[in-house]
C-alpha cells in the first residue's frame, strides 16, 4: 500500500503557508533575529519568534490554526472515524497550566474540531515531528485509519530558553550548522503539519509518497549524542532497508544540524558510516531556528516543497567545514530535479529518527 | 498471538510484580521510598539512578523487576525491543522543579532541565540495557488501553519482536508506574493475551 503525504502547512515567522515560507527561504530571509538581554543572566540570544517570548494560549492558537490550514488544503473529514489527529510537541502550552501542558490541549482540540478519534501527542524531544509522521504512516499501513493529520507545534518560552542557556547550548549569533565556528542553537517557534493518507485523491495538490521511516536509540547518554553516531546510523540503515533502497538512491538529505559542537559532529560520523558523505545535505535551522517539537514537521514540509519545486535549499550559516568527517553541505540554493529526500532528526534521550519521502 | 510475559505496578506505598506485592514503603527507615525501591530492584550498584528524576527512577525500578521476573528479556538482541512510554502528566513534575530553580533569580539548573521531557526515561532504560531499538513516547489524557495496545502492535508490524510498555505518571503526591513486557510470540506462561481488555484490567486492579 502506498502512503501519500501532502497538504503541507507552515505557520512561522517566515510566513503563513508552506509556499510563503519556501519563497521567503529562496529570498534568503530568516526568522532568526537578535534579542538583547533575554537570557537568564541577561545574555543576548538569537531567536526566531513571532513577537516576544510566549504567552499562555499562543500554543493553542498555533495548533488550531495549523490543523485548520491542513484541512483546508485537502478534502479530509476531520470528524470521520477513519481520520486520526496526532500532535507533536515537546512542551505544549508550558506557559499555561504547568501541571497540564499537553493533555488539556488534546481534550480541547478534540472538542473544538469534533474529532471522532481521541487525538494523542507524541512528545519525544526533537525527533517528535519525524516520529509523528512515521507513526501516522504506519497506522495507515496497518489499516487503522485512512487519513492521519500530524501537527507539530512548539513555542519559545522563558522555560526553554533558560534551560538551553543553562546547558550553554545557546548562541548569541546566527547559528551555523556544520561550520568550524559554530557555537550553539538558535531557538525558534512555529507550527507545521501534513496530511498522510492511503487515498491520493483526498489532497488538493498532488501528493508525495511517504516511503518508510524508523527510529533508534543511541543507548549512550541522555543529553550528549553518541560518539559513534550509533542510533542515527542504525535508523538510516533501517529506513533504507524498509524502503528497499540503497543510499545512492537518495538525492538529498535534510539533516538535524542544530549547530552544537556535539550534534553536528555526531551526524557527520553517522552519515559517513552510512556512506552518505557525498549526498547534498543541509540543516534548515538557520531559517527557522530549532523549533523542537515542530522541527520535524516544519522541515519535512520544506522537503515536500523542495520536491515540488525541484530545488534543494542552502544550509544557511555554513562557511567553513567544521566536522571531522566530510559532508557535502549545500552552499547555495540548487535548482535540479530531485526525487528522493532522507530527513533525519536527533534528540535528548539519545533518540534518533529518519524518514524517506519520494515523488511518485 | 502476542502476550504479556510480566508486569509491574508501583504507587506511593507499594510495588507489585505479576500481581503479587513485593515491597511496602517502610516509614521507619530513613531511606525515601524511591531509595527503598532502588535497593530492592538493583542487584548491583547503579549510581546514575540518583541523578534521575522521579519518573525515570520509577521506570528503572520497574524494568529491573521485569527483567528478574522474565529472565528471557536480557537474552534478546539489542534492537528487537521497542520501548513505548506513555503518560498523562508528561514531565510536569520535573517541569515544576526546573521552574522553581530559576524563579526568584536563582540560576536555572541544567541537571534538572535535561529531564524536562517525558521521553528521557526511555533514554535511561536504553542506556542501562544497551537497547538500540524503536522508541516512542506519547501523552494521553488518561490511561487508554486500546491506544497502548494499538501502538505496541504497530511496533510488531514494523519489525520489533517485543515491546516494553512504561506508563509512568508522576505529579506532586501522585506516583504511579505500570510497566509490562510484551512478547510477539512464544509461550503465554501467565495466560495474559495482549488485548485491550486484559491490559485495562491489569491496570485497574
Amino acid at each position: 500500500m502506498e502512503v501519500y503525504i501532502g497538504a503541507e502547512h507552515i505557520i512561522s515567522p517566515l510566513g503563513n503557508t508552506a509556499e510563503e515560507n519556501f519563497k521567503a527561504i529562496l529570498n534568503d530571509r530568516t526568522g532568526v533575529a537578535k534579542h538583547n538581554n533575554i537570557g537568564p543572566a541577561d545574555e543576548d540570544a538569537c531567536l526566531s519568534l513571532f513577537s516576544g517570548l510566549s504567552s499562555p494560549g499562543k500554543f493553542r492558537d498555533l495548533l488550531h490554526q495549523c490543523l485548520q490550514g491542513i484541512a483546508d488544503r485537502s478534502n479530509v473529514d476531520l470528524t470521520s472515524p477513519r481520520t486520526q489527529v496526532i500532535i507533536s510537541t515537546t512542551k505544549g502550552d508550558i506557559d499555561g497550566n504547568i501541571d497540564n501542558t499537553i493533555s488539556e490541549e488534546l481534550d480541547v482540540l478534540q472538542a473544538t474540531f469534533i474529532l471522532k478519534n481521541k487525538p494523542f501527542a507524541i512528545s519525544n524531544a526533537c525527533i517528535s515531528g519525524v516520529l509523528a509522521i512515521n507513526n501516522g504512516a504506519n497506522l495507515i499501513r496497518a489499516g487503522h485509519y485512512d487519513h492521519v493529520v500530524v501537527v507539530g507545534v512548539d513555542v519559545v518560552s522563558q522555560f526553554v530558553l533558560f534551560g538551553f542557556s543553562a546547558l550553554h547550548a545557546v548562541s548569541d549569533t546566527f547559528c551555523a550548522p556544520y561550520d568550524k565556528d559554530r557555537k550553539g542553537i538558535n531557538l525558534g517557534e512555529g507550527a507545521a503539519g501534513v496530511l498522510l493518507s492511503k487515498d491520493s485523491t483526498v489532497f488538493k495538490q498532488s501528493p508525495i509518497k511517504h516511503v518508510a521511516g524508523t527510529s533508534s536509540n543511541d543507548a549512550n547518554h541522555i543529553s550528549g549524542p553518541s560518539r559513534t553516531g550509533e542510533g542515527l546510523h542504525r535508523s538510516v540503515e533501517r529506513s533504507l532497508n524498509k524502503a528497499g533502497m540503497t543510499i545512492d538512491q537518495v538525492d538529498h538529505i535534510s539533516a538535524h544540524g542544530t549547530a552544537t559542537l556535539f550534534n553536528d559532529e555526531m551526524e557527520s560520523i553517522a552519515f559517513e558510516r552510512s556512506n552518505a558523505s557525498n549526498i547534498p545535505l543541509h540543516s534548515l535551522k538557520g531559517y527557522f531556528g530549532h523549533t523542537l517539537g515542530a522541527a520535524g514537521t516544519i522541515e519535512t514540509a520544506i522537503c515536500l516543497q523542495s520536491l515540488r519545486n525541484g530545488t534543494m535549499i542552502q544550509s544557511r550559516g555554513y562557511k567553513q567545514h567544521g566536522t571531522t568527517r566530510p559532508l557535502n553541505i549545500l552552499t547555495r540554493h540548487t535548482k535540479q530535479p530531485i526525487k528522493t529526500i532522507l530527513k533525519t532528526a536527533s534528540g535528548f534521550g539519545g533518540c534518533n529518527a529518519t524518514l524517506i519521502v519520494q515523488l511518485p | 498471538m502476542s502476550h504479556i510475559t510480566t508486569y509491574c505496578k508501583i504507587d506511593s506505598s507499594y510495588c507489585y510484580v505479576n500481581g503479587k506485592q513485593v515491597l511496602t514503603y517502610n516509614s521507619e527507615q530513613s531511606n525515601s521510598w524511591l531509595k527503598q525501591l532502588y535497593k530492592m530492584a538493583f542487584q548491583e550498584a547503579y549510581p546514575k539512578y540518583f541523578k534521575m528524576d522521579r519518573p525515570s527512577k520509577l521506570a528503572m525500578v520497574a524494568v529491573e523487576m521485569l527483567k528478574q521476573a522474565d529472565t528471557s528479556i536480557t537474552l534478546r538482541t539489542d534492537d528487537e525491543i521497542a520501548v513505548l512510554a506513555a503518560s498523562a502528566n508528561s514531565s510536569a513534575d520535573t517541569d515544576q522543579a526546573f521552574k522553581n530553580s530559576y524563579v526568584n533569580d536563582v540560576a536555572p539548573s541544567p541537571a534538572l532541565f535535561v529531564y524536562t521531557l517525558p521521553n528521557i526515561l526511555i533514554g535511561e532504560i536504553a542506556i542501562r540495557n544497551k537497547w538500540y531499538g524503536e522508541n516512542l513516547c506519547i501523552v494521553l489524557p488518561l490511561f487508554d488501553a486500546e491506544r497502548i495496545v494499538q501502538q505496541a502492535e504497530l511496533q510488531f508490524a514494523n519489525g520489533s519482536n517485543a515491546c516494553l510498555i512504561a506508563w509512568v505518571n508522576v505529579l506532586n503526591h501522585k506516583l504511579e508506574a505500570f510497566c509490562c513486557f510484551v512478547a510477539r510470540t512464544g509461550t503465554d506462561q501467565l495466560n495474559l493475551p495482549f488485548t485491550t481488555s486484559t491490559l485495562h484490567n491489569l491496570y485497574h486492579t
